[in-house]
């Protein structure tokens, strides 16, 4: 029981709302805030990579081809996010994962004390007969 | 070396006991250590900069999980870089969002280790910070070390080129943001130590999971002294050959708590290495069992709780007890 009760409180916090999930549905949902956390980010990364060459901006776009250049932005943007989904599927996986083998020790020592529960339920009513 | 062990056994439970008071205490002067350096280092706006700020804010997050004092703290350092210049907060807040988005989102629980090798860099001894995550952290954990460097050397920089961002003139608008952009992505030294922390912390890890004798005394050595050669190397290489008194200071400090943190965390006892073969239906198995060095409390006090046997009779009750005349027994 007072496992049980110190599961709850700690590791159990953060691991019973993962299980209320469908493993795809969870990664999914941590590689979908990802994403948008990577873009946010990576927006940091060019607004700051601009704000650096605003003096030498007119003499870093003059010599290329703007189409080149927005495409080699995208390529930039595309394999940045893409790492960093392989990162939120290898991260959100392993804590999936994690969470189920924890939760299993919880259910198995949640179906000891159900047991004893009830042997000693079966037994009082014959202690009440005598 | 007993003596040493009950004193490890008296720590765990004084520990064990008083848990949340330790832990809220250690809390109390982390995070006051904490605020103090920011704005002793800072201390740019003047309203923030008042022994009752750091009081109350170490105390609050006292109470609060550990990841308190690294907002707490970030939030500082924003307003002071805000009453500095605006540039410079822009990038300040720039580095925490890029921080927090590209790692502290899958490695929340780490915000400690940032802190301490921030605060640790300000004494100047952060190897130790490397070596101990090395040894008792998992490899995701490496980069908060990094996090607090970055952090560590952004604030310094910032106090290094104060003058860029005080002067009065408004020649470029971003002159000021590409000083202070400047001033952190061409820091040698920050990727000197980037590089070395990441690399002793890895090399820690792979040579304490082997499976050897003596695995983590091996580690900690190793990575301190290869973290030496690197930074000495490197400090030669970038010209500063003032750090390097503190590089072997910080090594030495460094294999000193990297010894405390194996006695605590890892003491075993190599002289009863038991090996067992077994197998069930799927796999065999060759184990090899190190015990734990352990030692039990002394303090054991034997009350006696029943009256005590007599051991010894006079010459009267033994008379009484035969029935005979007491002369008879001289």
């Amino acid at each position: 029981m007072t496992k049980m009760a110190s599961y709850e409180k700690g590791e159990g916090k953060e691991c019973m709302p993962i299980k209320q999930y469908y493993r795809r549905d969870y990664v999914s949902y941590g590689m979908l805030k990802t994403f948008f956390t990577s873009t946010v980010a990576f927006g940091i990364l060019c607004l700051c990579w601009m704000l650096y060459e605003l003096e030498n901006i007119t003499e870093v776009l003059s010599g290329r081809d703007l189409t080149a250049f927005g495409i080699s932005i995208l390529v930039k943007y595309i394999i940045f996010v893409v790492v960093y989904q392989g990162i939120a599927f290898a991260v959100y996986y392993r804590r999936y994962t994690k969470a189920t083998a924890s939760l299993k020790e919880y259910y198995s020592i949640l179906k000891k004390v159900q047991k004893l529960q009830e042997k000693e339920e079966r037994t009082q009513p014959l202690e009440e007969q005598k | 070396m007993t003596g040493v062990l009950e004193i490890r056994e008296r720590l765990r439970n004084f520990y064990g006991k008083y848990e949340i008071y330790v832990v809220t205490g250690i809390k109390f002067v982390l995070g006051l250590i904490t605020f103090f350096l920011i704005n002793s280092q800072m201390g740019y706006m003047e309203r923030l900069d008042h022994p009752a700020v750091i009081l109350l804010s170490a105390l609050v997050c006292a109470f609060l999980p550990v990841n308190a004092i690294v907002v707490t703290a970030c939030g500082m350092i924003l307003l002071h870089l805000s009453a500095l210049a605006m540039e410079a907060f822009v990038l300040g807040l720039s580095l925490f969002l890029l921080l927090l988005f590209l790692y502290v989102r899958f490695a929340p629980k780490n915000g400690d280790i940032a802190i301490l090798t921030s605060i640790l860099c300000f004494f100047k001894i952060p190897q130790v910070m490397p070596v101990g995550t090395g040894l008792l952290k998992e490899p995701s954990s490496y980069l908060s070390v990094l996090c607090g460097v970055v952090v560590f050397f952004y604030v310094q920089g910032v106090k290094l080129n104060i003058v860029n961002f005080t002067s009065i003139e408004e020649a470029e608008g971003t002159a000021k943001f590409t000083a202070a952009l400047k001033m952190l992505t061409s820091n040698k030294e920050m990727y000197l130590v980037l590089v070395t922390f990441l690399m002793t912390s890895v090399l820690v890890y792979a040579i304490r999971r082997q499976s050897i004798n003596h695995a983590w005394r091996i580690a900690l050595l190793l990575g301190n002294l290869f973290q030496m050669i690197l930074l000495l190397v490197g400090y030669v290489l970038l010209g500063m050959p003032e750090k390097i008194m503190w590089v072997v200071l910080g090594t030495i400090v460094s294999v000193v708590i990297s010894l405390i943190l194996e006695f605590f965390f890892y003491n075993l006892d190599y002289s009863r290495i038991e090996r067992v073969q077994f197998e069930d239906d799927e796999y065999y198995y060759f184990v090899k069992a190190v015990p734990k060095v352990y030692v039990t409390r002394k303090d054991k006090r034997v009350k006696q709780i029943t009256p005590r046997k007599k051991t010894t009779v006079n010459r009267r009750e033994l008379a009484e007890e035969l029935d005979i005349d007491q002369d008879l027994l001289d």
